[in-house]
Parts: C-alpha cells; sequence; structure tokens
C-alpha cells in the first residue's frame, strides 16, 4: 500500500486525514493498536509541520507505505518563518519537556515511543521531511 | 473540527469536588478552546478543588491534550487539590503511559476507587 494526502496547511484538515490512515492501517495490518499508533503520528507530524512549517497557506503531504512487517509513514511541509533546521529539531528530540509544560511531547515522547526509526532531513526548497517507520 | 464534549458536575461527597466527562476525539481543532473549561473551575474553586476526569467516552487524546493534564495537573498541587483520571481506553492509558503521566497523576478504573483517591 502506498497512499499519500496533500493538505492545505489548517490544523481543520488534519483529524479526516488521521482518521483515514486508521482506517487503512487498521484493512491492511488488522491490528488495530499499531493503526492506532500510525494514526497518531499521522496527527502528530502533520500538525507540527503546520505549525512550524508549511504556514502562509502552504501545503502539507502525507505518505503512507507499508511493506511487509513495516509502515513508513512520511511527512513533508514546505518550510515558513518560524521553520527550524532539521539538526536542531533532531537535536530536540533527546530531550525531555518540563514535567507541566503543555507542549513538546509529539515527537519527543509519542513519535519515538511507536516507532523504531525517526528521520528529519531538510527540503531542498525549504521546510523538512521527517520519516518515521512502524514494526509491525 | 474534531467533535468532542466537555460536561462539568459536581461530584457530590466530595468538597470542592467536580467530575469531567470527556467524550469523543481531543485534538489540534478543540483542545485550546475546550481547555478553558477547565481553567475557569481551577480559577473559580481556587485552594483544594478536587477534579475526577472520566474519559470512559474518550477516542482520542493528541500530545497538546495531555500537556494540558500535566498543567492541570501543576496548578492543583500547588494549590493543595488533586485529580483522578478514571475509565481510560487502552490507546488512552498507552498515551498517558509514554509521556510518563501515569506516574504522576491516579488512574484508576472505577468511579468508587476515583471518589476514594480524591477524599
Amino acid at each position: 500500500m502506498n497512499i499519500s494526502f496533500t493538505i492545505p496547511a489548517d490544523k481543520k484538515e488534519v483529524p479526516p486525514v488521521r482518521l483515514a490512515v486508521e482506517e487503512l492501517v487498521v484493512k491492511k495490518t488488522a491490528d488495530k493498536k499499531v493503526a492506532f499508533h500510525a494514526a497518531m503520528i499521522a496527527d502528530e507530524l502533520c500538525n507540527n509541520a503546520i505549525e512550524y512549517g508549511s504556514k502562509q497557506a502552504g501545503k502539507v503531504r502525507l505518505s503512507i507505505t507499508t511493506t511487509k512487517g513495516h509502515i513508513q509513514i512520511t511527512c513533508e511541509d514546505e518550510g515558513g518563518e518560524t521553520t527550524v533546521r532539521a539538526q536542531e529539531l533532531s537535536k530536540k528530540l533527546s530531550q525531555s519537556p518540563s514535567a507541566s509544560s503543555i507542549r513538546g511531547r509529539g515527537l519527543t515522547k509519542i513519535v519515538k515511543a511507536f516507532t523504531s526509526l525517526v528521520q528529519i532531513q531538510n527540503n531542498k526548497k525549504g521546510g523538512l521531511t521527517i520519516t518515521a517507520l512502524i514494526k509491525h | 473540527m474534531s467533535k468532542v464534549t466537555v460536561a462539568i458536575s459536581a461530584l457530590s461527597g466530595v468538597d470542592k469536588g467536580h467530575t469531567i466527562t470527556i467524550s469523543g476525539q481531543l485534538d489540534e481543532t478543540n483542545v485550546d478552546n475546550e481547555s478553558k473549561k477547565i481553567y475557569e473551575l481551577l480559577e473559580k474553586e481556587g485552594e483544594g478543588a478536587k477534579l475526577l476526569f472520566n474519559f470512559k467516552d474518550l477516542k482520542y487524546m493528541n500530545s497538546k491534550s495531555v500537556g494540558y493534564l500535566a498543567d492541570w495537573h501543576g496548578k492543583l498541587a500547588k494549590a493543595k487539590g488533586n485529580m483522578v483520571i478514571v475509565n481510560a481506553a487502552d490507546n488512552i492509558m498507552e498515551v498517558l503511559s509514554v509521556v510518563g503521566l501515569d506516574s504522576i497523576i491516579e488512574v484508576v478504573d472505577s468511579m468508587d476507587k476515583a471518589k476514594k483517591a480524591l477524599k
């Protein structure tokens, strides 16, 4: 299975994608837990891309590829004024948010816990591509 | 926008106690708005507020929603209050566990246990 979604950089566009990812992965793997993980990763990556990446009427592209034993989720944004570089974000992955802070648990805790690999790359035209790999 | 309902009611037998029942999908499209209700309640009750979060029909909770729970817990701890989570589904429990929140907020599986934890 190889499916991609391209959505406007608007947080209201994300929930239908999250639900679609969950439905597709559960159909493909028959594993509700893995499907929930994939949906949550898709949600967190898309919302990060919208908040820190593709602002100003940009787009976010999410791709799901399933192979035997793996699900690869890739989220690509177009960049914006607040975009951090891949090196900076990779560093943040190894840090923990403070106990009572509201932000900072998506990538550093949840996406990391549900995946076997997270890769962050700078795009040539600006923005970031984050690839997350789930083993199942 | 995802569908979510946040209902607040007095918790009988618990001084300054309130039940907060959250149903549906709590995500980036609605959590900032819905969280205002909890902050207003915390402001209104002040010291010693006790909140019972009933997640029986909560289907989804994103990382920011978890962050709000951590913030409310911090505010309640400072104000000599308390909070407890009850009836969380397995996937919600997993998220709470992954971020380590289940070790700082009491999570129980029945309303009786939740009320006892707040007394």
